[in-house]
C-alpha cells in the first residue's frame, strides 16, 4: 500500500523539532504528531509503500523491542481513520 | 531538472530531518492539540449583567438601580452560591433577592440577606441567572424618610475552590 497525506488536510511543521500539526478541513481539532510519528508522516510521500517507510525508520531508529513494523502498521491505520493519510493509488492517473 | 530535484528532496525522506541515526523507536502517538479554553484555565467566572439598570423592589415598590441578573461563565457543572446583600452606611430598609426556582428564602441578619442559589449547565457553557429584589421597610419611627436614598453592596460568591466573587452597588430611593 502506498500513502499520501490526505487532500484535505492543512499541515504545519516545526524545524528542527520535527513537531506537525495536523487539521483536517471537515475535523474540529488538529492533532500533533512528534517524534517517530513526525518521521512516519514524512515518509508519506504518495511513493513509498508501507514497506519502504517500515526499512526507512528500521534505519533510522533502533528498535530493540522488534515492535517498529506492527506499530507503524498500527499508526498508518490510525492516520487513514482520521483520513489524514489516503491511499495513493484512489487517484492516480 | 527542479522535478528531479524535488523529487531527491523527498527521496531523501528523514535524512533531511533531524532523526539522529540509531535513536531509539519509541510507539507514534497522534495526539490531540486541545487548547484548553481560557475559562476553564482561569476556573468558573461570575460577571452582573444590566448592573445599574432601573428597577423597582417588589414589597415596597421601590425605585432604584440593580442588575438584572448575573452570568456563570466557564461551567463545570452544577454550581451553587450564595448572594449577600449589605447596607453601606445606615438603612432603614432591607433588600432580598425575590422567590424563584433556584433561589433558596432570603434570610436576613439585620438589614443584610443571604439568599442561597444552585444551578447548572454543561462543561464550559454559561449560564445567566436573573435576579429581582424585595425591599422590606423599617417601620414607625424608623420608616424610610421620602429624601431617603439607600446604597447596598451585592456580592454573589459562587461555590468552589477557591470561591470565586463578584460585586456590585444598589441603590433604592424612597421618594
Amino acid at each position: 500500500m502506498i500513502w499520501r497525506h490526505g487532500t484535505l488536510v492543512a499541515e504545519v511543521r516545526t524545524e528542527p523539532a520535527g513537531r506537525v500539526a495536523l487539521l483536517h478541513l471537515d475535523a474540529t481539532q488538529p492533532v500533533v504528531l512528534d517524534g517517530t510519528a513526525a518521521a512516519i508522516w514524512e515518509l508519506i510521500d504518495g511513493r513509498r509503500d508501507h514497506a519502504e517507510v517500515i526499512a526507512e525508520l528500521e534505519a533510522a531508529f533502533e528498535d530493540a523491542a522488534g515492535q517498529l513494523a506492527h506499530q507503524v502498521e498500527a499508526f498508518l491505520a490510525s492516520l487513514e481513520a482520521q483520513r489524514l493519510i489516503e491511499a495513493a493509488h484512489k487517484t492516480s492517473h | 531538472m527542479s522535478e528531479i530535484v524535488d523529487q531527491n528532496v523527498k527521496k531523501a525522506g528523514l535524512n533531511r530531518r533531524a532523526v539522529v541515526k540509531g535513536a531509539a523507536w519509541s510507539l507514534p502517538v497522534i495526539a490531540a492539540a486541545i487548547a484548553a479554553p481560557a475559562a476553564s484555565a482561569s476556573g468558573p467566572t461570575v460577571t452582573f449583567i444590566g448592573a445599574g439598570s432601573a428597577v423597582t423592589y417588589s414589597g415596597g415598590n421601590r425605585s432604584g438601580t440593580a442588575p438584572t441578573g448575573f452570568r456563570i461563565s466557564g461551567l463545570i457543572g452544577a454550581v451553587s452560591g450564595t448572594i449577600i446583600i449589605t447596607p453601606v452606611g445606615t438603612v432603614h430598609a432591607r433588600i432580598g433577592i425575590q422567590p424563584a426556582s433556584m433561589f433558596s428564602t432570603s434570610a436576613f441578619d439585620g438589614n443584610t440577606s443571604t439568599t442561597t442559589y444552585s444551578a447548572g449547565t454543561g462543561t464550559g457553557q454559561a449560564i445567566d441567572i436573573s435576579v429581582g429584589f424585595f425591599n422590606l421597610e423599617d417601620s414607625a419611627p424608623n420608616k424610610p424618610k421620602p429624601t431617603d436614598e439607600y446604597t447596598y453592596l451585592m456580592t454573589v460568591l459562587l461555590n468552589g475552590s477557591p470561591a470565586v466573587r463578584a460585586e456590585t452597588n444598589l441603590t433604592i430611593r424612597f421618594k
